[in-house]
C-alpha cells in the first residue's frame, strides 16, 4: 500500500508511438533536433541515429527498449535479431543502403578475419543453438 | 514449414480473441507485407550454374489498441517457396517470429505480454513463448520479469524440459543517472545451459556528457564475461565517443551444446580482448555529417594487437535521400588479418520515385582462396504508391569475390502498409 501511495500524478509517462517520422518534415532522424539535449525526462541524445549506430544500439537498446518501440515495431528489430530468418538484413533491405547494416558486400569472406579479432561481435547475433544454423553448414 | 513450436500459447491467444470485443471496444488494424522475390544467378568453381527463385512473404498484423493505451494483438512470421530451384532440395520453409497479446493500462505504470515474443533488455535477448510484464508504478523504480519457454534451444533434444526466466530492476532519476540489475537463466531439458546476472548504467554529466554501459557476470562459469561501456561528450559541432570493452571468452562465449564450433572452440582457449578506442562525429552543416571510429584490439595469451580504422561522411538532400563514402582499414596482427575497404552509396528521393547505388571494394593483403580483393555493386530503384503505403523496388546486384566467380542476384520486392 505505501508504494502504490508513493506513485505521485504528473510523473511522466512515454507515449505509446512516437508520430511517424515522415509527418515531422523532412528534419535529420537525430532526436536532438526536436528534443534538443535536455536529460529530462529522457536523455534522448543516447538515441541519435548516427552512422555507426548499429554498432553501438545495444547498450542503450538493453537499457530501456520502450523508446525503440516508439518508432521501431518488434519486426524492425527482428530483421537482426531473431531465431531464424533466412534473408539477412542487407538482402530483406537491399534498397535501404544508408542503415549501415554489417553484411552488405563481401562479408562472407571479410567475416573470416573480423571473427578472427573479435569473436564476441559474431557471438552477439550468433551464439545461441538456434541462430548458430547459418554457422554450421560451413563450422560445424 | 515450422509455424506454432509449443501448444499452450495458441490457446492462450484463440481464448483471448474470443473475450476480444469485450475488452477493447475501440480497434485499429495494421497489416504489413513485405513479398520479396530473388533470382540468383552463380557461376561456381568446376563450371557449374547455380540458378534460384526464392519467393519470400514477411506478414505483421498489429490489432487493437496500436496508438493508445489498451489491449492489442501483435503478430510477424516468414514463409518462403522456391519458384525454381536447382540449387537445394528444400523448397518451403517459414517460421512464426512472434505473435502476443499486449496490455497496457491506461496510466502506463503496467505493460503485460503473452504469447511468443521477443525480449531484449539487460543480459537478455531472447524469443520466448511465454509471459512478460513490466511496472513503473513505483516512483524512480522500473520492474520487468518474464517466464517462459525458450525458442533458442528447441534444436537440441527438443523443447520439453526448456525453460526460461529473467527479472530486471532499474532504480532512475530522470536527468541524472539509471541503474538496472538483470537476470536470467536458462535450462535445456531441465539442465542449466545459462546463467547470467547483468549491471547497466547510465551517469548524466555535467555539459551534457553521457556515461553509459554494462557488464555480465556468467553464474556457470563464476566470471566476469564482458564490460562495455563509453562516454559520450558532445562540444560545439563536434561529439566524441571514448570506449572501452572487455571480454573473457570462457565466460562470453557459452560452449554449451548446440552452439557453433567456432564460438566453443574459442571459449576453451582461455585468451581475453579489450578493445578501446574513439568515435569522432563532425557536423560542419545541417545536411553533413563526417565520422570517424578507431578500434584497437590487445589479447591476453594471443601474439598481437590489432587495429581497425573507419572514416566516413554523409550529405543529406532531406530525409532518406543521402549519399555516402566510407572507408576502413583493419589491420591485424598477420596479413591474413588485414583488409582495406572502400565503399560509396547514394539514396535519392525523387517522389515518388527513388534510385539507389551501392559499390564496394576490398582488398585483402593475403589472398582468400587465390583472390586478393572483391567488388560488389548494387543498382536498385522504385516508386512509392498511395501516399507511401505501397513501395515497390527492383534492385540487381553483382559481387566478385573469394567465394565467387560472378554473382548475379535481382531482387523484386513489394512493401505494403495498411493502416500506418
Amino acid at each position: 500500500m505505501l508504494l502504490v501511495s508513493c506513485a505521485g500524478a504528473g510523473r511522466y509517462r512515454l507515449p505509446v508511438k512516437h508520430p511517424p517520422i515522415y509527418d515531422l518534415g523532412e528534419r535529420r532522424e537525430f532526436c536532438t533536433k526536436c528534443h534538443g539535449y535536455k536529460k529530462e525526462p529522457v536523455d534522448f541524445e543516447r538515441y541519435n541515429h548516427t552512422p555507426l549506430f548499429t554498432d553501438f544500439h545495444r547498450l542503450v537498446a538493453y537499457q530501456d527498449q520502450r523508446i525503440c518501440a516508439l518508432c521501431h515495431e518488434q519486426s524492425f528489430c527482428n530483421d537482426c535479431h531473431v531465431t531464424r530468418t533466412e534473408l539477412k538484413p542487407s538482402i530483406k533491405n537491399e534498397t535501404e543502403n544508408y542503415r549501415r547494416v554489417q553484411h552488405r558486400g563481401d562479408y562472407l569472406s571479410r567475416h573470416r578475419i573480423d571473427g578472427r579479432l573479435d569473436p564476441t561481435s559474431c557471438f552477439r547475433c550468433h551464439g545461441s543453438p538456434r541462430t548458430a544454423e547459418t554457422c554450421r553448414p560451413c563450422h560445424g | 514449414m515450422t509455424f506454432y513450436r509449443g501448444r499452450a500459447i495458441p490457446f492462450w491467444v484463440l481464448a483471448l480473441l474470443m473475450a476480444w470485443p469485450s475488452l477493447a471496444p475501440a480497434m485499429e488494424l495494421g497489416l504489413s507485407s513485405d513479398t520479396i522475390v530473388r533470382h540468383l544467378e552463380r557461376d561456381e568453381r568446376g563450371g557449374q550454374t547455380r540458378s534460384l527463385l526464392p519467393a519470400y512473404e514477411f506478414l505483421r498484423l498489429d490489432y487493437g489498441n496500436i496508438r493508445t493505451p489498451g489491449l492489442s494483438l501483435h503478430a510477424y512470421g516468414w514463409g518462403r517457396a522456391n519458384l525454381r530451384d536447382n540449387y537445394a532440395t528444400n523448397t518451403t520453409a517459414g517460421e512464426l517470429l512472434y505473435a502476443y497479446l499486449e496490455y497496457l493500462d491506461p496510466n502506463r505504470d503496467w505493460q503485460v505480454r503473452l504469447g511468443r515474443q521477443y525480449v531484449f533488455e539487460g543480459v537478455t535477448r531472447e524469443s520466448l513463448d511465454g509471459a512478460y510484464v513490466k511496472t513503473d508504478i513505483i516512483p524512480t523504480v522500473t520492474v520487468s520479469a518474464y517466464a517462459g519457454s525458450p525458442l533458442n534451444l528447441e534444436d537440441t533434444a527438443g523443447r520439453r524440459g526448456d525453460s526460461i526466466v529473467g527479472a530486471r530492476v532499474v532504480h532512475a532519476l530522470p536527468g541524472r543517472y539509471d541503474v538496472g540489475v538483470s537476470y536470467k537463466r536458462t535450462a535445456n531439458n531441465g539442465t542449466a545451459d545459462e546463467e547470467l546476472l547483468g549491471t547497466d548504467v547510465s551517469l548524466l554529466l555535467p555539459a551534457n556528457m553521457t556515461l553509459l554501459g554494462h557488464s555480465t557476470f556468467n553464474l556457470i562459469t563464476h566470471g566476469f564475461g564482458e564490460h562495455s561501456y563509453e562516454a559520450r561528450i558532445p562540444i560545439a559541432a563536434f561529439e566524441l565517443r571514448p570506449f572501452i570493452q572487455k571480454y573473457r571468452y570462457a565466460d562470453y562465449l557459452n560452449g554449451r551444446a548446440g552452439g557453433a564450433k567456432p564460438f566453443r572452440f574459442v571459449s576453451q582457449l582461455g585468451d581475453k580482448v579489450t578493445i578501446a578506442g574513439c568515435e569522432v562525429f563532425w557536423y560542419p552543416a545541417e545536411n553533413i555529417e563526417v565520422g570517424g571510429r578507431y578500434k584497437h584490439y590487445e589479447y591476453d595469451r594471443r601474439f598481437g594487437s590489432a587495429d581497425m580504422y573507419t572514416a566516413l561522411a554523409t550529405v543529406r538532400r532531406r530525409i532518406f535521400s543521402e549519399i555516402g563514402a566510407e572507408v576502413g582499414r583493419v589491420d591485424g596482427d598477420r596479413a591474413e588479418n588485414r583488409y582495406y575497404l572502400g565503399r560509396a552509396y547514394a539514396y535519392w528521393d525523387i517522389a515518388p520515385f527513388f534510385v539507389t547505388g551501392d559499390v564496394m571494394y576490398v582488398s585483402y593483403d593475403e589472398e582468400i582462396y587465390g583472390k586478393g580483393s572483391a567488388f560488389f555493386a548494387s543498382a536498385g530503384m522504385g516508386r512509392k504508391f498511395f501516399d507511401r503505403a505501397l513501395n515497390v523496388k527492383l534492385s540487381l546486384d553483382f559481387s566478385r569475390d573469394p567465394y565467387f566467380d560472378k554473382d548475379y542476384r535481382g531482387t523484386l520486392a513489394a512493401s505494403y502498409q495498411f493502416g500506418k
